[in-house]
C-alpha cells in the first residue's frame, strides 16, 4: 500500500518537473505573448480588441479566449486573432442553477490551465463578462505553482463591475476602470485608465471636419447627429423621425443625421426609418423634410462627424460615451433598460453628472395598438430647439464633456500599465451612486418618511435625476407582465406622485379580466390581482388628482370582490370627499357596504359616510353603537363627530343622548412605554447630529 | 450524572438511604425541573444586562399590526437561557447513555446553534428582515432532518427490533403504517414543519414558550408511559425500554421554560430568538418522532400546527403567487390582533386554547 502511495507521488513529481521544464523552455525563447479574454457581448470584446491592438507590435502572439456562441465567435476571427472556447456562464445568484455553473466555473478554469500552460503568455489581459473571470483565475493558479509566469490585468468597462469581474479582480496586478467611480471596488489595485477604443478618435476643427462628412456639407448649419450603434435602434430612429415634424420650423438652421443601423435580420433600421416616413408626413412634409434630414445606415469615420455636430444622440453604452467624451461634444442619451446592473443608466448618470448630457428615459407608448418602449419625438425636439438657441449651455455641455476624461489617452495609458508595469497619472476617485433597485428604492423612500415625518416630501428628500430613472422605471413596469413588478410599479407611482400614469392607474384598478380558473380555485379573482389593484387606489389616492374618470373607477372599486381593493377605494373617495360630483351616489354605495363581511369595509364606509353623509345617515351609524368589532364602533364615533364639526343640520340634544349609549369596551388598547418617549425627547432635544 | 453516582452507591453499598431516590425517574424530573429552573433564574439577569451591552437586541420586524406596541430595543437570544439550563438539568438528572436522551439532546442542541447563528446574522445585518438567507437556513435544517431520519430507521435508533419503521396513530392499538422507505420521507418532512413552527409562533411576548411547555410536558407523560413495562401494557402502547428517561427531559424543559416566562411575561424583558424557538422546535420534533406520537402532534400542538399553516398559505399562496392575502395578517396571531385584540388577550387565549388541546391529546391514551 505504502510502495503504491509513493509511486504515485513519485510519478507525479516527476510530471510536475516535466512540466515545469517544458513550460520554461517555452517561455525562454518565445516572443512576447498575450492571451486576451471578455466577452458574452460585444461590448467586453471591443476593447479587448482595442488593447490587444495597442500591444502590438511589441507583443508578437495573441490568443482569444471566449465562448461559443457568443459576440466574439464572430468579431475575433475578422480581427485575425486566433480563438479558443472555453465554457463559462454567467453568475446565476443564489438560485437551482448555482451548482451548474460550479461545474462550469470548474471546467472553464481546467481548461483555461490547458490553454494557457501550452500558449505561455507573459500578458492575461480580462475584459470582463464572464468569461474572463475562469481565465484569470486559472492563470492565477499557474502562477502560483510556477507553471506559468505571466502578469494578470483587467479592464472594467462600466461604472459598477459585474460580479464575477469583481472576484477576478483580486487575482489582478492592476483593474484599469473607465471611470473613477469604479475605483471604490479596487481599492488595493484599481486605476483609472478610460476606456480603451478600437478606432482613434481625433478631435477636429469643425470647419475642417465639415469638409471630410460623408454627406452633403451643413454649411452653417446645426449639424445634430443621431446614432444607435452598428445595429441601430428602433427607440432612437422611431424618435428621431417623430421628432422631424416638430423640427420642420428650423428646417434653415439645423441639419439632422441618422445613422439607422447596418441590422437586417433583428432589426431593420433603415426600413423602419422609410416605413416610418412614409406613413406618418404627407408628400410634401416629406419633401422639406429631406432639406434638412439625412438618414444612412453607418458611418465608418465618427471623428468628423462627432467634431463637426453640435449634438448628439445616443445610447449610452461605455465605449459611444468614451467617444464622446474624446471629443467633447455634447449629448443627449437614452440609456437601455434592464441591462446587468443597470450600466447604461449609471454610465449615462455619470455623463450627466459632469454636465456633458441630458438623459431621457424610454416610456411605455402604445404603437399600432401594441406596448413598446420607447420616446416622444415630441420630447426630443423639445430638447434640440432649447439647445439650438442657447450656444452657452451647449458650450457648457462640450466642456462637461471633456471631464469624463482621464489626463492620458486610454491606450497609452493601457500600454504603459502593461508593457512598463508603470501608472499613468493618477485621477482621483469619485463617490459611487449604484442604481438601487426599485424595492430598495421604496424601502429608502420609506425610512426617510418614517425619519422626516410630516415635513417629508419626495422631491426634496432626493434628487430630480435620480427621481428621473425611478418615474421612467414606475411607467415602464406599470406594463410588466409579472404581477410582482408590475405592482412595484403602481407603488413607485404613487410614491412619486406620478400623474402621467393616472391613466394607466385606473385602468389596472377597474380591469375585470378573470384570473386563470387554477389560480380561481386558490381564491384569485382577477388578472390584475388584489394588491396591484389595491394599490392602484392608494397611488391615485396619493396622486391626488380628481376628474370624472376618478370618481367612476372608485365607485367601481366599491364593489370590488377583494377587500383590500373596497378599503383604499372607500378611503380614495374619503380623502376627496369635498370633490365628489355626485356625492349622493357615493352616501348609498356606502350605506351598501355597512353590511359588508369585512370589518375593515364597514369601518372605512363609515368613515366617508361621515365626510359626505347627511343627518338621514345619522341613525345607521348610531346603530352600530354594539357593533362586535371595536374599530367600527370607533369609527362610528369619528363619524358622528365629522358630522357635527361640519355642521350637518340634525338634533342635537338627541344625537348626545343617543351616543351615550355607545359601547365603549374594547380589547385592545396601545401600551405607551414612558421610558422610551423620555428617551426619544432626550434624543429629540440632542438634535439629529 | 446523579443517575450514574445513584447506581454506583447501590451496587456497592449494602443501604445507600435516600439516594435510593436517584434511581427513580419520577424523583429525578422533579429535581431535573427545580434545577433547570434555578439555572435560569441565576443566569436571567446578568445575561439581560449583558445583551443591554453588548446591543444583542431585536430589531422590530413590520408586521403591519397598528396597536403592536414598541418591541425593538429587547435583548434577545434569550434562548440561550433554556438552552443552558436545560442542558445542564438533563446532564445532571437524566441517564445520559440512554439512546432517547443523546438523540434529543443533540437535535436540541444542534438547532440551537442553527438558530443561534441566524440571531447572529441578523443582529450584524442590524434589521428584523435579514438573518440567513430562508434556503442556508433550510438546507442545514433538510440536513439534519436526513440525519435524524436515517439514524432512526437505522440499528443506532434506541427503538426494539423491528419498530424503527413504523408508524402508530392516535386511537390505534397497532402501528397503521410501516415501511422504511415511506415512514422516512415522512419523518424528513415531518421533522423540518415542526421544527419550524415554534419559530413561526414565537411572535408574542410569552406566547411560543407556555404551549410549548403544555405539548413537552405531554409528550413527557406519554414518555412516562410508553417506558414503563406495566403502563404500556396496561394502556397498550408499545414499550420502548429507556423511553421513561425522556420524562426528566420534559420536567427539565417544564422548568426551564417557566422560569424563562418569569422574565418573558408581557412586556417582555427578553426573547428567545431563533436560538430559543428553534432549539424548542427540534426538541418537539425529536420526541414526538422518538416516542412514535408524529400524528398525535396536530392535535396535541394544534397550535404551532395552525400557526404554521396560516403563515405559509399566507406567504406562499396569497403574497408570493396570487396576490391577494388569505387571511387579514398571518400568522393566526397577528390575524387575532389584527382584529382588535390586545396582545396579552391574544397570548392568553392561546395558551388557554393550547391547553385543551394537551388536556384531549392526553385523553387519547385511554381512549385507543
Amino acid at each position: 500500500m505504502a510502495e503504491a502511495v509513493l509511486v504515485v507521488l513519485a510519478s507525479l513529481a516527476a510530471l510536475y518537473l516535466l512540466l515545469f521544464v517544458i513550460g520554461r523552455l517555452r517561455r525562454k525563447d518565445a516572443p512576447k505573448r498575450a492571451v486576451l479574454t471578455g466577452g458574452g457581448s460585444a461590448g467586453h470584446v471591443y476593447p479587448a480588441i482595442a488593447i490587444g491592438k495597442a500591444l502590438t507590435p511589441e507583443v508578437s502572439e495573441f490568443l482569444y479566449l471566449g465562448t461559443r456562441r457568443r459576440a466574439e465567435e464572430k468579431v475575433v476571427p475578422k480581427e485575425g486573432i486566433p480563438i479558443k472556447f472555453i465554457p463559462a456562464a454567467p453568475y446565476p445568484g443564489l438560485s437551482p442553477w448555482l451548482p451548474f455553473f460550479a461545474v462550469k466555473l470548474f471546467l472553464g478554469i481546467v481548461k483555461s490551465c490547458f490553454h494557457l500552460y501550452f500558449f505561455q503568455p507573459k500578458y492575461v489581459i480580462g475584459t470582463g463578462g464572464f468569461v474572463s473571470a475562469p481565465v484569470v483565475m486559472a492563470a492565477f493558479k499557474l502562477n502560483c505553482i510556477g507553471l506559468l509566469k505571466c502578469r494578470i490585468y483587467l479592464h472594467e468597462q462600466n461604472v459598477a463591475p459585474g460580479k464575477l469581474n469583481l472576484l477576478a479582480g483580486r487575482f489582478a496586478r492592476k483593474v484599469m476602470v473607465t471611470f473613477p467611480e469604479s475605483l471604490v471596488f479596487f481599492r488595493k489595485n484599481g486605476i483609472v485608465t478610460g476606456y480603451p477604443l478600437r478606432k482613434t478618435i481625433i478631435k477636429e476643427d469643425p470647419e475642417t471636419a465639415r469638409i471630410k462628412l460623408p454627406f452633403p456639407d451643413p454649411g452653417k448649419r446645426t449639424l445634430i447627429f443621431a446614432f444607435g450603434g452598428s445595429q441601430g435602434s428602433r427607440t432612437i430612429n422611431r424618435a428621431v423621425v417623430d421628432s422631424l415634424r416638430f423640427l420642420l420650423p428650423l428646417k434653415d438652421n439645423i441639419f439632422v443625421v441618422l445613422s439607422a443601423g447596418l441590422g437586417q435580420t433583428v432589426y431593420n433600421g433603415m426600413e423602419d426609418v422609410r416605413a416610418r416616413l412614409a406613413a406618418n408626413y404627407s408628400e410634401a412634409e416629406r419633401r422639406e423634410i429631406d432639406k434638412f434630414f439625412h438618414c444612412d445606415t453607418y458611418f465608418h469615420d465618427v471623428s468628423s462627424i462627432f467634431s463637426a455636430a453640435s449634438l448628439v444622440i445616443s445610447r449610452s453604452g461605455a465605449g459611444s460615451l468614451f467617444e464622446l467624451a474624446s471629443i467633447g461634444v455634447p449629448s443627449v442619451l437614452i440609456p437601455k433598460f434592464g441591462l446587468a446592473g443597470e450600466h447604461q443608466v449609471m454610465n449615462a448618470q455619470a455623463m450627466e453628472r459632469v454636465g456633458g448630457a441630458f438623459i431621457f428615459y424610454e416610456n411605455p407608448m402604445k404603437e399600432d395598438g401594441r406596448m413598446t418602449e420607447g420616446v416622444e419625438g415630441r420630447e426630443i425636439a423639445g430638447k434640440i430647439i432649447s439647445l439650438v438657441g442657447a450656444p452657452t449651455v451647449l458650450a457648457g455641455m462640450r466642456r462637461g464633456a471633456g471631464k469624463l476624461l482621464p489626463p492620458a489617452d486610454p491606450l497609452e495609458a493601457v500600454k504603459m500599465v502593461v508593457m512598463e508595469d508603470r501608472l499613468p497619472e493618477s485621477v482621483k476617485a469619485l463617490p459611487f451612486r449604484p442604481v438601487k433597485s426599485v424595492p430598495d428604492f421604496i424601502a429608502e423612500v420609506g425610512a426617510v418618511r418614517a425619519r422626516e415625518g410630516k415635513k417629508f416630501s419626495i422631491d426634496k428628500a432626493f434628487q430630480q435625476p435620480e427621481l428621473d430613472y425611478y418615474r421612467a422605471k414606475a411607467l415602464s413596469l406599470l406594463y410588466h407582465e409579472d404581477w410582482r413588478l408590475k405592482n412595484l410599479g403602481v407603488k413607485l407611482a404613487g410614491l412619486l406622485k406620478l400623474k402621467q400614469s393616472a391613466g394607466r392607474l385606473i385602468e389596472l384598478a377597474v380591469s375585470r379580466k378573470e384570473a386563470p380558473l387554477w389560480e380561481r380555485a386558490f381564491g384569485a379573482d382577477f388578472k390584475e390581482v388584489g394588491f396591484v389593484r389595491r394599490n392602484c387606489f392608494a397611488s391615485l389616492t396619493a396622486i391626488g388628482e380628481w376628474d370624472d374618470e376618478w370618481e367612476d373607477a372608485a365607485a367601481l372599486g366599491f364593489s370590488d370582490p377583494y377587500y383590500e381593493v373596497r378599503v383604499e377605494a372607500l378611503k380614495m373617495a374619503a380623502a376627496n370627499s369635498r370633490r365628489l360630483k355626485d356625492p349622493g351616489r357615493f352616501t348609498a354605495l356606502a350605506r351598501g357596504l355597512l353590511e359588508d363581511r369585512e370589518f375593515e369595509v364597514v369601518r372605512e364606509s363609515v368613515i366617508l359616510l361621515g365626510e359626505i353623509g347627511s343627518a338621514e345617515e345619522m341613525p345607521c351609524l348610531l346603530s352600530l353603537s354594539e357593533h362586535f368589532f371595536w374599530q367600527v364602533r370607533e369609527a362610528a364615533l369619528f363619524a358622528l363627530r365629522r358630522m357635527v364639526e361640519r355642521k350637518v343640520p340634525c338634533d342635537l340634544p338627541k344625537l348626545r343622548e343617543e351616543a351615550s349609549r355607545f359601547v365603549l369596551t374594547s380589547t385592545d388598547f396601545r401600551p405607551t412605554f414612558g421610558i422610551k418617549e423620555n428617551y426619544r425627547d432626550l434624543m429629540n432635544a440632542l438634535g439629529t447630529e | 450524572m446523579f443517575y450514574y453516582i445513584g447506581r454506583y452507591l447501590a451496587e456497592n453499598f449494602q443501604d445507600p438511604g435516600f439516594l435510593r431516590l436517584l434511581g427513580y425517574i419520577s424523583f429525578r424530573s422533579i429535581a431535573a425541573a427545580l434545577t433547570s429552573m434555578a439555572i435560569t433564574f441565576l443566569m436571567a439577569k446578568p445575561l439581560i444586562r449583558y445583551f443591554h451591552k453588548r446591543q444583542f437586541l431585536d430589531y422590530a420586524r413590520n408586521t403591519g399590526i397598528p396597536s403592536a406596541s414598541d418591541k425593538s430595543g429587547t435583548p434577545t437570544m434569550g434562548g440561550i437561557l433554556i438552552v443552558v439550563s436545560f442542558a445542564a438539568s438533563t446532564l445532571l438528572w437524566s441517564q445520559v447513555g440512554n439512546g432517547f436522551v443523546i438523540l434529543v439532546l443533540f437535535s436540541f442542541l444542534y438547532f440551537a446553534g442553527l438558530g443561534y447563528m441566524d440571531d447572529r446574522a441578523k443582529q450584524s445585518a442590524r434589521s428584523g428582515e435579514g438573518g440567513h438567507s430562508e434556503k442556508l437556513k433550510l438546507v442545514l435544517q433538510g440536513l439534519f432532518a436526513l440525519g435524524f431520519t436515517l439514524v432512526v430507521l437505522s440499528r443506532l435508533a434506541p427503538f426494539p427490533e423491528g419498530e424503527g419503521s413504523l408508524l402508530y396513530a392516535p386511537f390505534f392499538k397497532h402501528a397503521v403504517l410501516s415501511g422504511a422507505v415511506i415512514y422516512g420521507i415522512f419523518v424528513f418532512l415531518y421533522f423540518i414543519a415542526v421544527s419550524n413552527s415554534v419559530n413561526i409562533t414565537d411572535g408574542l411576548d410569552g406566547l411560543a414558550i407556555v404551549p410549548s411547555m403544555f405539548v413537552v410536558s405531554g409528550l413527557g407523560i406519554f414518555a412516562y408511559i410508553i417506558g414503563n413495562s406495566v403502563q404500556a401494557k396496561y394502556l397498550q402502547f408499545t414499550h420502548y425500554p429507556g423511553a421513561g428517561e425522556l420524562t426528566v427531559l420534559a420536567s427539565a424543559f417544564a422548568g426551564a421554560s417557566l422560569a424563562f416566562l418569569w422574565y418573558n411575561a408581557y412586556p417582555a424583558q427578553i426573547f428567545m430568538g431563533d436560538t430559543g424557538a428553534l432549539a424548542i422546535g427540534g426538541l418537539i420534533a425529536s420526541f414526538t418522532v422518538l416516542l412514535k406520537q408524529e400524528l398525535l402532534f396536530p392535535l396535541l400542538g394544534g397550535l404551532f400546527v395552525v400557526e404554521a399553516f396560516t403563515s405559509q398559505l399566507q406567504d406562499k399562496i396569497g403574497v408570493s403567487w396570487i396576490g391577494r392575502r388569505l387571511f387579514h395578517r398571518a400568522p393566526l396571531h397577528h390575524e387575532l390582533q389584527y382584529r382588535g385584540l390586545a396582545e396579552n388577550k391574544v397570548v392568553v387565549r392561546l395558551w388557554i386554547i393550547s391547553g385543551v388541546l394537551a388536556l384531549l391529546a392526553l385523553a387519547t391514551i385511554k381512549i385507543r
